[in-house]
């Protein structure tokens, strides 16, 4: 797909005149000249919305058969999201590249106030087939462009959140974070909303610039440990999205997109965390944040520290954090 | 274990005051026989739960029977008398109205309502508490009611989800979820369901069901080719039975 340089001459005269005017337009313009009429909603600098708008008159055989691919692989899609199931949806597209597609879709739909049910429905179809099912993350910040828009419309935002979170990276946070640094307050408020599972984020009154360094430091620390829990809004009122492995941080082992720590466990680790996972949840946090600083400020300590029983591992963890939570 | 004042209680002395109640007997027992300790500051405040609970699973029949419909927020819609429906789908309580007749419309007149699972049960709390308060409290406390799935709500009512809850009770709202839901459906993501404390669940657009129902419904909802199957969580969601009880008690003899 070709990059938008400038308005085409249909989103021109909508953006000028407005929705309606524009199917107004066209609708005369296809009687009185139906050639300029096909020249015009072929141009390669046509949005998305403006096809959207117009799609029941181009959508009619007559006109459907002078479309070109773009137009016509954008119509496919639109059946196949309108037929609610993956499979219809597949089997309409199966000539097309779909992945182009949803990407154009979104890339020159994003900044529309369409508001209508089924627009958004479609770029939030969009958004969840190209993150879930092709794994293509190459239009997360569109995504997050189009979460904020929408939400400073007022908005639904849930299904695009869900989507957003789907790539199930812990990078995606910092893309988030970045707009704690915004002049929108409306902004502002969204991300802390959205990284509210962050504990300084819930529980810190810093001013923005500084929370945006607390979340930095935050991920730098736990980025290793962080995986994808798929809590969303639809299932509870504060989703998690992504929870840090204390297991893993206490013994300082990667974990995997699941949550899983990757590299197999001694038998002696696997002891260790066994006991660690009967621990209440405040002395876990205590015994991983005390063995992720030792081991950065100091291997050989944390070799022998890790090898101490787990009550003296607390007794001397609390003793040298203070006993505080962090 | 359950102690009141911090002194364990006798199980057999609750029972009368709770007039053999099914429901509320066997959240008692589980409490009891638990190896968490339940710790409540007084008989009233124990009672208060066990009436929220009951309430909420009555709450959750009616709503069934009121014939409200599944929508996305997209599609949903609301009786416009009482409620102004928001851009993003939700349902804002109109100030010219009573919120007590409000809520009551919505069992009363459910056709002219259609919302998607998750702000079903917040209807229910919402329910719950009115029959809990008494309409005449309710008009005073919750005069910013916003039906918005969990998010928005009152202050008043506060919702929270255990993650790893040392049991589970009837009226605790479980979620049953479907990792591999068809993304043209992202609606059936995912079921919140009140426990009815029978084997069955309340579910919107499910209905009255067993668990291996919804799971089953779940199931047909899912992406092509899927063999990974919905199952329920071990987490639990209830309102914060405790601050309502403080507000109840602080408000009721006001």
């Amino acid at each position: 797909m070709s990059e938008l340089t400038s308005l085409s001459a249909l989103d021109k005269i909508r953006a000028d005149r407005g929705n309606s005017s524009l199917s107004y337009y066209f609708r005369n313009l296809l009687i009185r000249n139906t050639a300029k009429a096909i020249k015009l909603i072929n141009e390669d600098n046509l949005s998305f919305p403006a096809l959207f708008i117009l799609l029941p008159q181009i959508s009619k055989p007559s006109l459907s058969r002078y479309l070109n691919s773009r137009n016509k692989e954008a119509i496919e899609v639109i059946k196949g999201i309108r037929s609610k199931s993956f499979s219809g949806f597949s089997e309409i597209t199966k000539n097309i590249d779909v992945r182009e597609m949803l990407k154009w879709i979104l890339q020159t739909g994003k900044d529309d106030d369409i508001s209508r049910g089924e627009y958004i429905d479609i770029l939030d179809s969009c958004a969840i087939i190209l993150v879930r099912e092709y794994k293509d993350y190459s239009m997360l910040p569109v995504i997050k462009e189009i979460i904020y828009n929408r939400y400073k419309q007022g908005l639904f935002i849930h299904d695009l959140v869900w989507a957003f979170f789907e790539c199930r990276d812990p990078n995606c946070i910092l893309m988030l974070a970045e707009s704690l640094n915004s002049e929108d307050e409306k902004e502002v408020e969204l991300t802390k909303e959205l990284l509210k599972f962050i504990p300084v984020v819930k529980s810190s009154n810093l001013p923005k610039e500084l929370l945006y360094r607390s979340v930095c430091y935050w991920l730098k620390d736990n980025l290793p440990f962080l995986y994808y829990t798929g809590e969303s809004f639809q299932q509870m009122p504060d989703p998690s999205p992504f929870e840090v492995s204390l297991g893993a941080k206490y013994l300082f082992k990667k974990v995997s997109l699941d949550g899983n720590i990757e590299s197999a466990l001694s038998e002696n680790e696997k002891r260790q965390l066994n006991i660690f996972n009967t621990l209440d949840k405040n002395s876990q946090i205590l015994l991983s944040n005390y063995s992720f600083i030792l081991h950065n400020q100091n291997i050989y300590w944390w070799n022998s520290w890790i090898r101490y029983p787990v009550s003296e591992q607390l007794r001397i963890s609390a003793a040298k954090l203070g006993g505080t939570i962090c | 274990m359950l102690t009141i004042s911090g002194n364990i209680v006798d199980v057999d002395t609750l029972i009368p005051s709770i007039n053999n109640d099914e429901i509320k007997l066997k959240i008692i027992n589980i409490m009891n026989k638990s190896s968490y300790t339940y710790r409540f500051s007084s008989p009233q405040e124990l009672y208060f739960i066990l009436d929220m609970r009951k309430n909420i699973i009555n709450a959750s029949k009616m709503l069934y029977r009121s014939r409200i419909r599944f929508r996305t927020f997209k599609e949903s819609e609301c009786n416009g008398y009482y409620w102004r429906r928001t851009p993003e789908g939700g349902f804002l309580l109109k100030g010219s109205v009573q919120p007590a007749r409000a809520i009551n419309d919505i069992y009363n007149n459910g056709r002219l309502y259609a919302t998607e699972c998750a702000t079903a049960i917040v209807i229910v709390y919402y329910k719950a508490v009115l029959d809990t308060f008494g309409s005449e409290l309710f008009n005073r406390l919750f005069t910013d009611i916003y039906l918005m799935d969990w998010q928005n709500l009152s202050g008043k009512l506060r919702v929270s989800t255990d993650r790893k809850p040392p049991d589970t009770f009837p009226a605790d709202c479980r979620y049953f979820k479907n990792p591999d839901v068809d993304p043209l459906t992202p609606e059936w993501q995912g079921e919140n369901a009140i426990d009815l404390g029978n084997n069955y669940y309340y579910g919107h657009g499910v209905g009255i069901i067993t668990a291996d129902n919804i799971i089953y419904i779940l199931n047909n909802h899912r992406k092509p080719g899927s063999n990974v199957s919905a199952y329920l969580l071990d987490s639990s969601t209830n309102p914060d039975y405790r601050s309502l009880f403080k507000l109840y008690s602080n408000y009721s003899h006001t």
